[in-house]
């Protein structure tokens, strides 16, 4: 369970920032099986890979090194390695043993290409890792780099409660106890899904924000009153999924600071989490206010919005019209 | 109880926008706050009533509040009037 950091405006974030690169040992036992992947040395070398994503050197293997990525990992692949096998002998050699004076982490040979012997010989001198994969270098590029990407995303924890209402992923955010999980039981009762209570982890993957579930705490609640309840075991697979798309965070809030909200739905609130700016809606929570049922219309706005539709613009222009309208007819009489 | 009579002077007359700044500005006093145009009375309190009334510009409302903090509510009224909404 990670610990929390509170900031301002009551939502507890906590950064992964610090997190260390990925080992080369680590890369090797997460995709071996995937990549079919075979290290042309024993032990692996001591290296790290960092978030920038898979390279392919054709042209550095072609003698234009400027901007080189050193710190990727590199694959060559049937192209880069037919380009090899056309050089002479000793513009190869040029050629390869560039690429591991630049202290690369690794050279991944993809299928059809296989390295020779003094290729393994030289980087095992320099302690650079080679593997061998057995897909295609467009296969493995994209498992690769999906994997990379993946494990570099950015990433925060948000005290909250994520909810996917109509298919669009409300985050409920507020002080304890002020009815977030009851809100969420409520939706999950009337067929909507739950996706985590108390503790969201967000990924960031290109602009969209995805919420899951904390690994440990699974899909299980705390109702106040009643303890702790298991979502997925008592209202079945479909109240629950496992992850979502954040599309909207709602603030619940307490009645009385309710004279600074937005009364017509004509100014939209941001709020950025890991740099993405995503709709922010403060609802008021009073008795007999059912936040249910405000989020199931709120999912519905915000569809009908997605496909170009506002309901208060369309209201205000015609309201606009009408007044122009009459003041015309008062000029006339 | 206390009243005073304004004329709408932005551009677009109270539509949402100015609606919406009118009700978050009287929510925020205790007394009862009403607009008055043409006979017909509206809650200020109440993003539809007000833009029920349709007042647009050129036209005159009557604001008129009461209870414990009514002047300042009439007043508060009376000033975004007077500002045109921050509009044209």
């Amino acid at each position: 369970m990670p610990s929390f950091r509170k900031k301002a405006g009551g939502t507890a974030q906590r950064r992964y920032s610090d997190e260390p690169a990925l080992s080369l040992k680590r890369f090797y036992d997460d995709l071996r099986r995937e990549c079919l992947l075979t290290p042309c040395m024993q032990p692996i070398p001591d290296a790290a890979l960092t978030g920038r994503p898979v390279h392919r050197p054709g042209l550095a293997l072609a003698g234009f090194v400027k901007y080189f990525p050193r710190e990727s990992l590199q694959l060559i692949g049937e192209i880069e390695f037919a380009y090899l096998c056309n050089l002479s002998t000793s513009r190869r050699r040029q050629a390869f043993e560039y690429l591991l004076s630049e202290r690369v982490p690794a050279v991944v040979f993809a299928h059809p290409a296989e390295p020779e012997p003094w290729m393994v010989a030289s980087a095992a001198k320099k302690k650079v890792a080679l593997f061998t994969t057995r897909l295609p270098a467009e296969a493995f590029y994209e498992i690769a780099g999906t994997h990379l990407h993946d494990v570099f995303a950015e990433r925060t924890s948000v005290h909250g409660t994520l909810v996917l209402v109509h298919g669009v992923g409300i985050l409920y955010v507020g002080k304890s106890g002020i009815g977030k999980s009851e809100c969420a039981l409520d939706l999950v009762c009337k067929g909507h899904a739950l996706v985590s209570d108390d503790v969201v982890h967000i990924v960031r993957t290109g602009d969209c924000l995805v919420g899951e579930c904390n690994e440990i705490l699974g899909h299980h609640m705390e109702i106040r009153g009643i303890g702790i309840v298991n979502v997925k075991e008592l209202c079945g697979m479909r109240s629950v999924r496992p992850r979502a798309r954040i599309d909207v965070q709602m603030e619940l809030v307490e009645w009385n600071r309710a004279e600074y909200l937005d009364r017509s739905g004509l100014d939209e609130k941001k709020v950025t989490i890991l740099g993405v700016p995503i709709p922010h809606l403060c609802i008021p929570v009073s008795p007999g206010k059912n936040i249910s049922a405000i989020s199931e219309i709120l999912a519905l706005r915000m569809e009908l919005s997605r496909n170009g539709k506002s309901t208060i613009k369309e209201f205000d222009k015609k309201l606009i019209l009408h007044m122009k309208n009459s003041a015309a007819a008062r000029g006339r009489e | 109880m206390i009243q005073q009579e304004v004329r709408v002077t932005n551009h677009l007359g109270i539509h949402a926008r100015p609606a919406s700044l009118i009700v978050q500005t009287s929510s925020g006093f205790q007394s009862d706050v009403w607009l008055e145009k043409d006979g017909t009375e509206a809650n200020a309190k109440s993003i539809m009533s007000v833009m029920m009334l349709a007042a647009g510009c050129d036209s005159m409302v009557v604001v008129h509040a009461s209870g414990k903090d009514e002047e300042k509510a009439v007043d508060a009224i009376v000033k975004l009037f007077e500002s045109k909404f921050n509009e044209a």
